[in-house]
């Protein structure tokens, strides 16, 4: 059975999928330009102090070649080699002419002449400190070759004449790794913070802290940061000069910005997670609601109502879902109460007709008799009062046939005036009976369409029209008011007469209640199942001595 | 000669409060049904009949419709305790002379009785007149 989530969650689950997570990401690959953009400038930086180093390097050997050049342009010393004889007589012997703060003295560790078949034939050994410079015949080259170690050879090649060809020896020169090295510190101050010299083949002459395969060029580790290395080889001197310089101080200001970034990102998150989930939880909730108030609705509680948190879609759902459950209960209503109209009415009519046989047949034997009385008054009297009985009996049934039929209308537009002036010109008589006035129809309503039944609305100001006759004395006025109020059609019967007790006013919709002697007390309850039947309101107000005012509200159907 | 009237209506009380009422001025016959009504229509023809609407078995107004093809000249008087216009309209559509509503009054019979004798006079001359000789 597949899943499922609730809204709420899949709300989140398309803020997070859809904001949330591309967001992350372009933090991490932020954070990760930042680091690269920090190595890139260690890089160049690198790439730049190599280059003045080799160049400062490079000047400097330039100027002590000059003066090793020097050795070999001497005759005596091409004697020497041609002849193989270590002294020559009169011979003046081999010196290097250096001044006391010759740069040679640091740089090189120790010179060696070779002859044409490599052997060695002078040397001379140079310490910081000493002032020697004569060449020595070479007797034992044992010692020599301590200075090796740490040194570079450069052969700078010996020929026969100035502008020979034929190769008689060569001067070996040893160059301190050190010395050179010392060199790069001053010129790469600042950027590599550690350099190292190497031999033509890459092979460092000189110690370094960490590891000398890591020099060989890229970032690497040590002592728990993480480090950039290059190299540049010169060709004269032939040698390779490798530096190698922190990342941390050039990358840690990215990181940090990238740390605070990432930082703020995860702020930024927990916040939009946090709204996300207060404002999905209002809009859940109030869906919740909805969904909870139509359950229970499907389950017959047609009096939940929802009430509405704000003015947007959800709360235009909620007034809908009200107005919606409403109408639905209206309708159940309206068809329950037709029902029972229907039923009663059914109801009425066969207890109507049980009556009225065994009152007929009553009537027509006391009228019978009647016929046959004799002339004594009180007999006669006494007949009468029988018969009129009768017909106060069939009166009532009369009333109570027309009151349970009288929720029976058929709804449509109708124009309330018609029904109201035949209603007034059937009541003339009435009024003209008793020399009361009944007023021209007075109408203020600019529409006077409603949703009604004409002839139920014509039986209803009829009757109302017809007991304000009653209650009124010759020369008094009535009348009837159309007028529109709260976007409803008001039909107000009026009338000048005698009023109504407050304890008589309270009753007279009850069903067979009435003040006069002859009534049957159902008109007005007749007046008011019609009205309601119209979906309409009805409201009497009266005070003794001064009249009535009964209005009727009825639906506009504009 | 005795104006013959046939009373028709399932009600005993009716029945007999019509016939003490009217007995000694028509020539009565009673019937508590339709059905009974055709078989004494049959036997013998009245001038006048007075039926009940709602009745059970054949009612009276398709014993009305029955009644105008066999015996069109005789009016019939229908009375009914339902007096709504849907009953009434229907009876007078369905050519009944005259309408009473329940409980019936002795002068209205009467005088139904008494305008329905007097058209079906008026109806006898005009067919008299009417067929040559």
């Amino acid at each position: 059975m597949a899943r499922s989530f609730s809204l709420r969650t899949k709300f989140l689950l398309t803020v997070l999928g859809g904001a949330l997570i591309p967001l992350s990401l372009l933090g991490v690959w932020l954070n990760r330009g930042t680091e690269r953009s920090g190595e890139a400038l260690v890089r160049t930086r690198l790439d730049s102090a190599l280059i003045q180093l080799a160049v400062a390097i490079g000047s400097r050997w330039t100027r002590e070649r000059s003066v090793l050049l020097s050795l070999t342009e001497d005759e005596g010393l091409r004697r020497r080699l041609i002849t193989g004889s270590a002294t020559t007589t009169g011979d003046l012997p081999l010196v290097i002419a250096m001044a006391a703060d010759s740069d040679l003295r640091h740089d090189v560790a120790g010179i060696l002449i070779r002859d044409a078949q490599a052997r060695a034939r002078w040397s001379l050994e140079i310490s910081g400190d000493t002032a020697q410079s004569q060449l020595a015949p070479v007797s034992d080259t044992t010692a020599f070759a301590a200075l090796r170690s740490g040194a570079l050879p450069v052969t700078i090649p010996i020929y026969e004449s100035a502008a020979g060809s034929q190769r008689i020896g060569a001067i070996e020169v040893w160059l301190r790794a050190s010395s050179l090295q010392s060199v790069g510190a001053e010129r790469a101050a600042g950027v590599a913070t550690v350099i190292a010299i190497g031999d033509s083949n890459g092979t460092l002459l000189t110690p370094v802290p960490f590891d000398p395969a890591s020099l060989s060029g890229g970032p690497f580790g040590w002592a728990g940061g993480r480090w950039l290395s290059a190299q540049q080889r010169l060709e004269d001197p032939p040698l390779t000069i490798a530096a190698a310089a922190s990342l941390d101080p050039f990358t840690q200001p990215f990181a940090h910005a990238a740390r605070v970034g990432a930082w703020m990102l995860l702020v930024m998150i927990l916040a939009v997670l946090l709204v996300t989930w207060s404002i999905s939880g209002r809009l859940t909730r109030s869906l919740q609601q909805l969904a909870a108030a139509a359950d229970a609705v499907s389950h017959g509680d047609l009096d939940r109502r929802i009430e509405p948190s704000s003015n947007d879609e959800i709360g235009r759902a909620a007034l809908a879902f009200n107005t919606m459950t409403e109408n639905l209960r209206r309708t159940l209503r309206l068809l329950s109460e037709r029902e029972s109209v229907a039923a009663v009415g059914e109801f009425a009519s066969i207890l109507a007709h049980e009556i009225r046989n065994p009152l007929g047949a009553m009537r027509l034997r006391l009228q019978s008799l009647e016929e046959r009385l004799g002339e004594d008054p009180r007999t006669r009297a006494q007949m009468g009062h029988a018969l009129s009985d009768i017909g106060r009996l069939e009166a009532t049934v009369a009333g109570a046939l027309q009151l349970s039929r009288s929720g029976r209308v058929t709804l449509g537009t109708i124009d309330v005036r018609g029904p109201v002036n035949v209603a007034m010109q059937q009541a003339q008589a009435e009024f003209d009976r008793r020399g009361a006035v009944l007023d021209d129809l007075e109408c203020t309503a600019a529409s006077t369409a409603a949703r009604g039944d004409s002839a139920a609305l014509e039986r209803v100001v009829l009757n109302l029209l017809l007991n304000a006759a009653q209650a009124m004395q010759a020369g008094q006025h009535a009348g009837v008011l159309i007028e529109p109020r709260n976007g409803r059609i008001m039909v107000q019967v009026w009338d000048r007469g005698s009023g109504i007790a407050p304890e008589v006013l309270n009753r007279v919709f009850e069903p067979f209640y009435s003040a006069k002697p002859e009534g049957t007390g159902l008109g007005l309850a007749i007046v008011k199942q019609v009205v309601a039947a119209l979906g309409g309101e009805l409201d009497i107000n009266s005070e003794v001595g001064k009249g009535t005012l009964v209005s009727i509200s009825l639906v506009s159907a504009t | 000669m005795t104006t013959r009237l046939l009373i028709v209506d399932d009600d005993r009380s009716v029945r007999e409060a019509l016939q003490d009422a009217l007995g000694d001025e028509y020539d009565l016959r009673l019937a508590e049904s339709g059905e009974q009504a055709l078989e004494l229509t049959a036997s013998s023809a009245p001038d006048i009949v007075l039926s009940d609407v709602r009745m059970p078995g054949l009612d009276g107004l398709a014993l009305l419709a029955m009644l105008r093809a066999r015996a069109p000249l005789a009016p019939v008087i229908m009375m009914s305790a339902y007096d709504d216009p849907a009953t009434i309209g229907n009876a007078l559509r369905g050519g009944a002379a005259e309408f009473l509503a329940k409980p019936l009054d002795l002068r209205a019979v009467r005088n139904a009785v008494t305008r329905a004798l007097g058209r079906r006079r008026s109806d006898e001359e005009g067919s008299t007149r009417a067929t040559p000789r």
